[in-house]
């Protein structure tokens, strides 16, 4: 072993003297560098923006009456609801207080709407002008009256329903701020309900509405706007309108339902939940579930997060790049001793040839590696450092099958940057036997560097013509974070087949090699 | 030293070698001892290299049999090589490292070689002041030089050199030729230096093999070479101003009398009594009544002479094989 270590030693030593191989070492560095700091770059000119579209969104209750069409006959009635809000010190709408007060307008106005609906059809018929064929009234005159009539009805229904316990109560609960109480006045009515309830289907959503509303009340959640592309924006510039629990809960509940739906409803309905969606559904709530349980706040998973994870999870990318270069370390590794002539120099010594062979690969692939390591551990820091380390310890968590998975967000990283590597592994493989092979360095990092770069290509174009042996191409079989994620360009390719595909590459590979190197007549 | 020196170093018995159709190699056979500077003397193309690069391993063996220090090459090659330094044609060292990297690296696939070691040998082959240079830096002679360095490094009981003279300047070649004496004939090192030059031969080796055409010749001591080249007869050119006249002369005293192109009388005498002889011709021709403008004695044949002899081969008109 101590042997075998001296001739990896004076391959490393061969390599580092090489000015192209610390070239590329640099290169390395500032593309892990680099990568992030674009990306920073990037996120700093959306930021900029982004604070200046802060004021615009930041509305307060007062600004979004301003803005509303006054002539609406709802006007008059929401507007004083809301200058009451005002008065019991609300201000933005962002506020808890007036998404609910809002939710509750409308769903009072619309129930009012119904309730004078026939009366109000039936009124413009008897006037004189009424032109049954169009459905219309030609006279001015007479819509000015009906305009009249549905705005006093109106009025008064939406009073009566105001009044009445559906609306009161909660607004009391509103006009108090007591969130608790707000969720509580749900509780009870779910639970009434759910004791009326005929069907399963009804009966699972009031015991889904329960556990929400108790789950909020109990953990002193903070109710969000209900509008949810706004969390980004309001975690950002506005956290105090803003709990990532309640988000959580908040996709739970949805994807719950959309199970519940499915579980229950027709299938042969025309809204009924389709499979996909039920399926996507039943992953997306085993992770909030989880999330949920644990009161996570960051999902290393989640793409739209603006945190160090995103800039981080793109140098993954650079593996590839890397790939180029040990590609070029391996062909160079061989061939250069022949072109040189070194080769004589090299075997007169007491060493099997196979030895010194396997030493090579060792060098290649160790450098290999090696260049992984420094890219992921300055890609890291940079991204830390670039973007705050407070979500280092966040987890990725996924879901397949129902079943969750959550793995430490840097362990999930070199998980990837691992998976990878394997076409690195296979790609230096090839040229280090297409370099013993031709004894050309430009060969094997042409051969190899075209197999790198179009392989996916031909691969693609292959299954589009429905040549389905292609799938066991070595290119159809390399991306196996693909293949385990069921994206691959094949369908139902395996894990297990991809690694067997590339196995039998290996080592046919590697019979070339090693053939071609301990026979060769020098 | 003479204890080591009947010790056989290098054996080969019976080796063949065909590359593509080419039967290079025929049955070649010698031995090399400890304590000698074997050379290997052969045109260009008469198999030297071959046989060389399969001694060190660079080449397979197709039949035959190649020992070094009483280990067997295709059985025991790292025990064989384990004893063996050695250059094959131009010494090819890594141009992107110094000459000390390069005797490092080299070190490094031997077993006990010390910094001290190497520079003493570096001091040995005289590039002290240059050793810590690229090679891309070197001319041909310091390769050679370095390479010569990198072949004795570890003290090998046999080392195998092939045309090390190559690029060397006269001194360069002197030294070398120093360095090598000193190995075998002080520390009882066998070398085997292969080259083309006979006359390099002759001032280095204590035998010469030669090899023509893939085949073995013999293998010769210097002063069995030297003898052979002095031959039975002597000839002498005698100028005269009647050529024909005088060989008619002459012919009274020996047959084998000619007259060349130049009009000059070429006589063969046995060695024995050919100052007699001359004496007797010459008092002949005068009293003949020919002019005796001038009695020479042709130059006795080189041993260069006697090597192209050995190995021309007048089938093939010359040609490389």
């Amino acid at each position: 072993m101590r042997r075998f270590f001296r001739l990896v030693k004076n391959e490393y030593i061969k390599n580092l003297k090489l000015v192209s191989t610390w070239v590329m070492l640099i290169l390395t560095a500032i593309a892990a560098i680099g990568l992030p700091a674009l990306a920073r770059i990037a996120y700093y000119v959306d930021v900029e923006i982004s604070q200046g579209d802060a004021s615009d969104y930041d509305f307060t209750i007062k600004q979004e009456l301003e803005s509303m069409y006054s002539e609406d006959p709802s006007y008059i009635y929401y507007s004083d609801i809301m200058n009451g809000l005002i008065n019991s010190g609300a201000e933005s709408t962002y506020d808890w207080r007036f998404s609910v007060t809002e939710d509750l307008f409308y769903s009072a106005w619309d129930k009012a709407d119904e309730q004078v609906y026939e009366e109000y059809t039936e009124y413009i018929t008897t006037l004189p002008s009424w032109d049954e064929e169009n459905h219309m009234l030609t006279d001015p005159e007479d819509a000015q009256k009906a305009s009249e009539f549905l705005k006093g009805k109106m009025g008064e229904a939406f009073k009566a329903v105001w009044k009445t316990d559906e609306y009161a109560k909660p607004m009391a609960a509103v006009m108090s701020n007591d969130m608790k109480a707000y969720y509580q006045l749900n509780i009870d009515e779910a639970n009434s309900r759910l004791s009326s309830a005929v069907t399963e289907y009804d009966k699972q959503i009031a015991d889904l509405d329960i556990w929400y509303y108790t789950y909020l009340r109990d953990n002193d959640v903070y109710k969000c706007t209900s509008e949810d592309y706004m969390y980004d924006f309001l975690e950002k510039y506005l956290p105090q309108y803003y709990d990532a629990d309640y988000q959580n809960a908040t996709e739970l509940y949805n994807t719950r339902k959309t199970i519940i739906s499915y579980e229950n409803a027709d299938k042969s309905s025309a809204d009924h939940v389709s499979v996909g969606e039920y399926k996507s559904a039943v992953n997306k709530y085993a992770v909030y579930n989880y999330m949920t349980e644990n009161h996570i706040e960051t999902n290393v998973a989640d793409e739209d997060r603006d945190t160090l994870w995103s800039p981080f999870k793109m140098t993954v990318a650079l593996v590839t790049f890397i790939g180029i270069l040990v590609v070029v370390i391996a062909a160079h590794s061989v061939a250069s001793e022949f072109s040189n002539g070194t080769i004589k120099f090299l075997l007169i010594n007491p060493v099997k040839r196979w030895k010194i062979l396997v030493s090579k690969y060792f060098t290649v692939l160790s450098m290999g590696y090696i260049l992984i390591a420094i890219t992921f551990v300055l890609s890291l820091i940079t991204s830390m450092i670039l973007f705050g380390a407070d979500d280092i310890g966040a987890m990725y968590i996924t879901a397949s099958g129902g079943e969750v998975s959550a793995v430490s967000g840097i362990l999930y990283m070199a998980k990837s940057y691992l998976l990878a590597s394997t076409s690195v592994v296979v790609m230096a493989t090839m040229a280090f036997a297409i370099s013993v092979l031709m004894k050309s360095s430009a060969f094997a990092i042409g051969i190899s560097m075209f197999c790198m770069l179009s392989g996916s290509g031909i691969v693609i174009m292959l299954q589009e013509m429905g040549m389905n042996w292609a799938r066991y191409l070595i290119f159809a079989n390399l991306d196996l974070s693909a293949i385990a994620n069921g994206t691959s360009t094949f369908m139902y390719q395996t894990v297990g087949t991809a690694l067997a595909v590339i196995a039998v590459h290996m080592v046919v590979f590697w019979l070339i090699a090693w053939d071609g190197f301990t026979r060769r007549e020098i | 030293m003479e204890n080591v020196k009947n010790e056989v170093a290098v054996s080969i018995k019976g080796l063949n070698k065909t590359i593509g159709k080419r039967h290079i190699l025929h049955d070649i056979s010698f031995d090399a001892y400890s304590g000698e500077v074997f050379g290997f003397l052969g045109p260009n193309g008469a198999g030297k290299t071959t046989t060389i690069k399969m001694i060190v391993g660079l080449l397979s063996i197709d039949s035959g049999e190649i020992s070094v220090c009483g280990a067997e090459i295709k059985k025991d090659f790292e025990g064989a090589l384990k004893n063996i330094g050695g250059i094959v044609e131009n010494p090819e060292m890594y141009k992107h490292l110094t000459g000390y990297q390069n005797l490092e690296h080299y070190a490094r696939m031997r077993e006990g070689v010390t910094k001290e070691r190497i520079d003493e040998v570096v001091a040995l082959v005289g590039l002290s002041n240059r050793i810590n240079e690229k090679i891309s830096k070197y001319s041909l002679g310091m390769r050679q030089r370095l390479g010569v360095a990198q072949s004795i490094l570890h003290r090998p009981k046999t080392l195998i050199l092939d045309e090390p003279t190559n690029g060397l300047d006269p001194a360069g070649i002197k030294e070398l030729r120093d360095i090598l004496k000193k190995l075998a004939h002080e520390e009882g090192v066998c070398v085997i230096v292969s080259s083309h030059l006979m006359s390099e031969m002759e001032l280095m080796c204590d035998r010469v093999g030669v090899i023509a055409n893939g085949s073995m010749l013999g293998v010769y001591s210097i002063d069995e070479l030297l003898a052979a080249s002095a031959g039975a007869t002597s000839d002498y050119i005698i100028d005269t101003d009647d050529g024909e006249k005088a060989v008619e002369i002459i012919k009274g005293v020996t047959e084998k009398v000619s007259l060349t192109e130049d009009g000059l009388v070429e006589v063969i005498l046995e060695n024995e009594a050919h100052r007699e002889d001359i004496a007797k011709i010459n008092k002949l021709l005068i009293e003949g009544g020919a002019a005796v403008y001038t009695v020479s004695l042709k130059p006795k044949k080189k041993l260069e002479d006697v090597f192209i002899e050995m190995t021309s081969d007048t089938k093939e008109g010359g040609q490389i094989a």
